[in-house]
């Protein structure tokens, strides 16, 4: 549950940074600091960088194998088959990863291996997982200190000073974070959009004759326009209601409102003189998007039913162009609804990305913070040679190792196209069109997982984006004009630890947002709707909302700190 | 049944009989042949929902998908091997139990009984079980992880001793004056006169051991993949997670009819079984001859 | 001294049925009864690093936790409701099935008849619901439009999304998925009827729903009643899968029973020890329930479990 509401933000943003088939990660010249900068010389990053004969993985070859458990029972694609990536990891460093799912609840396979001390050599969890504690604590896992002073002291200089600082716990680094990413991430790589934009059926907007549409006003306009043109079209297509999967917006789909109606919400939550980081239940902004919701509800522009949806039922949908205005994360539209659209009903039933909506006269704001890691590698004292899995790490950490994960061997999978790697053509039409033959034959996005920022695989997947899907580009760019950097408001991992009271507490709010969410949404008046809110404030005082307040106020300070901002 | 003449208001109960089951067989049959259809549509085509008599666009793509996989005819193999030979265990070892509680001179017959149903309620959960079969008797890993702990069944050893308990003595207890011992009248009288009841406990065992996944998961490794393990794996690549990853790049969503494929593929051998054993199902032939 | 030797002799005399039963004990005491001091959990604070032995003892303060959350006590009147529901329209069901299959002339027949009711068994709770989403959607869903025709409801009525029609869905749903399935037990017990009662029966001069009231159903007899003592026991469980699936945000007030209740507290929120005391909770009171079932059975109708 930790952290549910940073992880949308992660995935949007993700989502933008790992299109048109190639993982990009980011940046910074400091990141990459043990040998020459990525962005100063391409070439040095191509397999023979000077740095690579100092690093300690190359003391042993030898064929080696260790077991890891990665936490996500859909990972099919990351289990080592013989891929590309991961024959020349092993043919240059002699290691293989076991890399074993779980089938059914992670959490249990998990919960089962901790509690029994049954576990593997390694680990990729993530970094924010309540399990996390559970296994530094009991001391079942390594420090990566320790074993890079001990194997691997080359290592050390590699990593990323503000990296390692955010993500210690007690003095120590415990894990290698996937997908950390530095500060100049938002101004380099591919443009972030960190809300599910709303799109609209291209023909049903020229149908309507193609206006303006800005504001929250403008769009109420233009659905009123299409209801009344295409009677049987339902008006407005949202993602999927559940406030314990999607946060407190209840849909993924209503960021992009919130964004709109409360384009200051997350400064607005935190009170620095009463001590709290408040439920944005309380923002009126926030609540104002809800009333807006309401307000198309009790103009027949939104159907109830999406109420009740599954993500199936709403992706069936959306798969048959059923909804005039519909929700949807931008490279899913790009890349797997919009084409499906077109080759089972038709190219003029696409849609197009509408722009940022401004709603009282305020431009929407989206709180784009990088991502700070995803999956963390752990190495547990069941590892029969930690060194070697170390030293793997550091390889796999180092410029040769990204680039032989990320594009494999240059002049064979890839060129250097203006400084830049490219995949060679037909391997990037595979990774275009078959994604899934991609994975399997290839694995470039799926073999150790420990993905490091690096400014040149960024600049190569804006430029590859740009390239190959120049409308979801350009519809990228449209929208991340409304970004800020909210790294540095720590308003991240604020959701209280498993075991305290207040998690408890928490729980019984949402629980209780949730079942006020559609009460909200299908009032009859302004009267009703504001008793049920009115009702809900008082609710969620009764169960003690105050004090999940306080402790979201100290894990504020928490996150600043980490960051080195107080 | 068959011997009597009918009456106007027999054949009116026959009548109605008929319609009332055939409409229960076309609502139970309906969403199994759905999924059929489904799961043999275009998967692109597919996804857009409203496919009810037949497939819209036709196509095999997906078992060929499926069947693409090399790991599933391994776990074809383990499957049916565990179903089989967990099956004839777990019916042997729980039936000999039955038998041993149905006979009330048995010392200890009712703590023995009561031992069993308690534990139809009380548990440890999973860490302890988990460190008995891993940590103390070394399972892990084994063939015989599916085999050992599914022995014996509660519910199925009641459903026995109920079906015993209804078993006429008078047979028994002549073979006993002729000097048969309780193994001897276990397995040459009983057993061959109980082929309903073992028929439908080897179903249950057979359904529950096909079906099993959990202890696969816990317990097994790669060379032990069961059928159920791989149509788990592809149903929840659907969840949020994986929208997720295929956000990330990482790996495309599976689409419905191929998950349909695959619950086809794993379901079909383990439906065909229950016309097989019906057979054993034919009245009477089994008690009258204990009687004659 | 004698009673002792003489039980000693009976064994020796039973060591034939004891060899046949004590596996079987064995392996309950080896594989339930030594696994169950994972209970000790319910007195404690446990996280999985302490483990069995140091986690901190708190008590009956999960119990006292448990009793004090009105979320329980709603999820505890959910379950008796939904469990009763189900009983009374579940438990019937197959039993009827099997005499209406028991009673087609044509053999063939019955068996396809058998074969196909017993179908949806095998159909995942997340393809039923699935397919409860499309019958009952409110524009399109053929049974929303068939109720509508019949007046039954309003047009437009979103079924799915009703926390009042959530308990009729979960009985006709679950009625439908295991009627088949659970009517095999009680085809096998007829199949065991001696055929010659049935002649008897005819010689005599009774009908065919004489022999059904006379002989059948008091064959099925000792079947029904173990079944039926079982199943009241099984009134604090609801099915998990399916109840987990089927709510949503309007309905999951209606949803919520106690196994959902428990998988929150316990395996989302990671509360190892409260998530055990209600499973624990739980079981007490289904051994509590079917022990009182066999009680009043065995002195009505002489049938018993034990």
């Amino acid at each position: 549950m930790q952290g549910k509401e940073l992880k949308t933000l992660a995935a949007a943003m993700i989502a933008v940074a790992l299109l048109a088939g190639c993982s990009s990660n980011k940046s910074n010249e400091e990141a990459s600091s043990g040998g020459p900068s990525p962005s100063s010389s391409a070439s040095a990053a191509s397999g023979d960088a000077p740095q690579a004969n100092e690093l300690s993985w190359k003391k042993d070859t030898s064929p080696f194998k260790f077991t890891q458990y990665f936490y996500g029972n859909w990972g099919s694609a990351y289990i080592w088959k013989d891929q590309y990536a991961m024959k020349l990891a092993t043919e240059k460093t002699g290691v293989t990863v076991d890399r074993k799912l779980a089938t059914g609840s992670d959490d249990d396979y998990l919960n089962t291996m901790i509690a029994s001390g049954d576990l593997p050599d390694s680990i990729m969890l993530d970094w924010n997982n309540p399990a996390v504690t559970k296994l530094i604590k009991n001391g079942m896992v390594y420090s990566m200190d320790e074993l890079i002073d001990k194997y691997a002291p080359e290592f050390k200089s590699m990593l990323d000073p503000d990296m390692v600082k955010y993500h210690s716990i007690d003095g120590k680094l415990w894990y290698l974070p996937n997908e950390y990413e530095t500060q100049d991430r938002l101004t380099s790589g591919v443009p972030i959009v960190p809300v599910r934009p709303w799109f609209i059926r291209s023909d049903i907007y020229k149908a309507i004759g193609s206006p303006k549409i800005e504001t929250t006003d403008d769009l109420m306009n233009a659905l009123k326009a299409a209801k009344a043109k295409f009677p049987d079209i339902s008006p407005v297509g949202l993602e999927f209601f559940d406030v314990s999967k999607n946060g407190f917006g209840g849909s993924l789909s209503m960021d992009y409102l919130i964004d709109s109606f409360s384009p200051h919400l997350l400064e607005e939550r935190v009170k620095d003189d009463q001590q709290i980081v408040e439920y944005p239940m309380r923002n009126k902004g926030f609540i104002d998007a809800f009333r807006y919701l309401n307000q198309l509800y009790r103009n027949g522009l939104f159907d109830p039913q999406l109420l009740i949806y599954k993500q199936e039922q709403y992706e069936e949908k959306l798969y048959g162009a059923k909804y005039a205005v519909a929700s949807q994360y931008m490279n899913n539209m790009y890349t797997t609804y919009n084409p499906k659209i077109e080759s089972t009903i038709g190219k003029d039933q696409t849609y197009t990305v509408l722009d940022g909506l401004k709603a009282n006269g305020q431009d929407p704001r989206y709180p784009a913070s990088r991502l700070m890691g995803w999956q963390g590698f752990f190495i547990t004292k069941q590892a029969k040679d930690p060194g070697r899995i170390i030293r793997f790490a550091e390889y796999a950490w180092s410029d040769e190792g990204q680039m032989d994960m990320r594009y494999g061997k240059e002049g064979e999978t890839y060129d250097m196209v203006d400084g830049l790697p490219k995949y060679k053509p037909d391997i990037l039409q595979t990774a275009l069109k078959d994604h899934a033959t991609f994975d399997a034959k290839y694995g470039f996005q799926d073999s150790t997982l420990l993905w490091r920022a690096g400014k040149l695989w960024d600049d190569a997947a804006a430029r590859d984006l740009k390239e190959s899907q120049p409308e979801q580009y350009d519809a990228s760019q449209l929208l991340s004009k409304y970004d800020y950097d909210s790294y540095s408001l720590g308003m991240e991992n604020l959701t209280p630890d498993g075991s305290t009271p207040e998690a408890v507490i928490n729980e019984k709010v949402i629980d209780l947002w949730n079942k006020t969410i559609p009460k909200l949404v299908l009032s009859k008046s302004d009267d009703e709707f504001n008793n049920v809110y009115n009702n809900f404030i008082k609710q969620m005082d009764q169960v003690g909302a105050e004090k999940v307040e306080k402790v979201m106020y100290q894990l504020h300070l928490n996150d600043l700190q980490k960051k080195g901002l107080k | 049944m068959n011997i009597t003449s009918r009456s106007w208001s027999s054949r009116g109960f026959d009548l109605l009989n008929v319609i009332l089951l055939t409409a229960l067989c076309i609502v139970t049959l309906y969403p199994f042949y759905n999924i059929v259809i489904t799961s043999l549509n275009d998967p692109t085509d597919a996804a857009r929902g409203g496919i009810t008599l037949w497939p819209r666009v036709f196509s095999i793509d997906n078992y060929r998908i499926v069947f693409k996989d090399n790991q599933i005819v391994h776990a074809f193999f383990i499957t049916v091997a565990r179903t089989i030979v967990g099956t004839a265990t777990a019916v042997l070892f729980t039936g000999a139990f039955a038998y041993g509680i149905s006979k009330s001179e048995l010392v200890g017959r009712r703590i023995f009984l009561m031992l069993a149903i308690v534990t139809m309620y009380f548990g440890g959960g999973i860490i302890p079980y988990y460190l008995l079969i891993a940590k103390y008797l070394h399972l892990k890993g084994d063939f015989l992880v599916y085999i050992i702990p599914n022995l014996f069944n509660v519910f199925n050893a009641i459903i026995m001793l109920t079906f015993f308990r209804t078993l006429p003595k008078d047979t028994e207890e002549s073979a006993k004056i002729d000097g048969a011992n309780d193994l001897r009248i276990f397995f040459r009288l009983v057993l061959p006169v109980s082929k309903p009841v073992l028929a439908t406990i080897a179903l249950y065992n057979a359904v529950s051991h096909w079906n099993a996944w959990y202890d696969a998961m816990l317990f097994g490794n790669d060379n032990l993949l069961t059928l159920q393990q791989i149509l788990m794996q592809i149903i929840s690549s659907n969840s949020n997670v994986s929208q997720l990853a295929s956000q990330l790049g990482y790996g495309a969503v599976n689409s419905t009819s191929l998950k349909l494929a695959t619950m086809v593929i794993t379901t079909l051998p383990i439906v065909f079984t229950y016309p097989f054993i019906q057979k054993y199902f034919v009245q009477g032939v089994m008690i009258g001859s204990v009687k004659g | 001294m004698p009673a002792k030797r003489s039980l000693t002799k009976q064994i020796w005399l039973q060591r034939y049925l004891m060899i046949l039963t004590l596996p079987a004990v064995i392996w309950i005491l080896l594989f339930s009864y030594v696994p169950m001091y994972g209970l000790i959990i319910v007195f404690q604070d446990y996280t999985p690093f302490q483990g069995f032995i140091h986690s901190p003892w708190v008590g009956f303060d999960n119990f006292r936790e448990l009793f004090a959350d009105p979320t329980f006590r709603e999820s505890l009147s959910n379950t008796f409701k939904m469990s009763i529901a189900k009983l009374v329209f579940g438990f019937p069901a197959p039993i009827i099935l099997a005499l209406l299959l028991n009673e087609l002339v044509f053999k063939r027949f019955k068996r396809i008849v058998q074969s196909l009711t017993y179908l949806p068994y095998f159909v995942s709770w997340v393809l039923v619901v699935g397919f409860m989403y499309t019958l009952l959607d409110p524009d399109t869903g053929v049974i929303t439009k068939l109720l509508v025709r019949l007046g039954l409801i309003e047009n437009g009525t979103m079924l799915m999304g009703d926390a009042h029609a959530f308990l009729a869905l979960a009985v006709i749903t679950e009625v439908w998925k295991n009627i088949g399935w659970n009517s095999i037990i009680y085809l096998a017990a007829i199949a065991g009827i001696d055929p010659q009662l049935y002649e008897a029966a005819v010689v005599d001069g009774a009908n065919r729903f004489q022999r059904v009231w006379h002989i059948t159903l008091p064959s099925l007899k000792p079947t029904i009643i173990i079944l039926l003592i079982l199943s009241i026991g099984g009134l604090v469980s609801a099915n998990f899968d399916q109840l987990f699936l089927m709510q949503n945000s309007m309905t999951q007030d209606a949803a919520n029973v106690l196994a959902v209740y428990s998988y929150k507290m316990g395996l989302v929120s990671g509360r190892f020890s409260y998530g055990t005391a209600v499973g624990l909770f739980q079981s007490l009171v289904a051994f509590i329930l079917m022990y009182v079932a066999n009680y009043t059975s065995r002195k009505i109708s002489k049938e018993s479990l034990f």
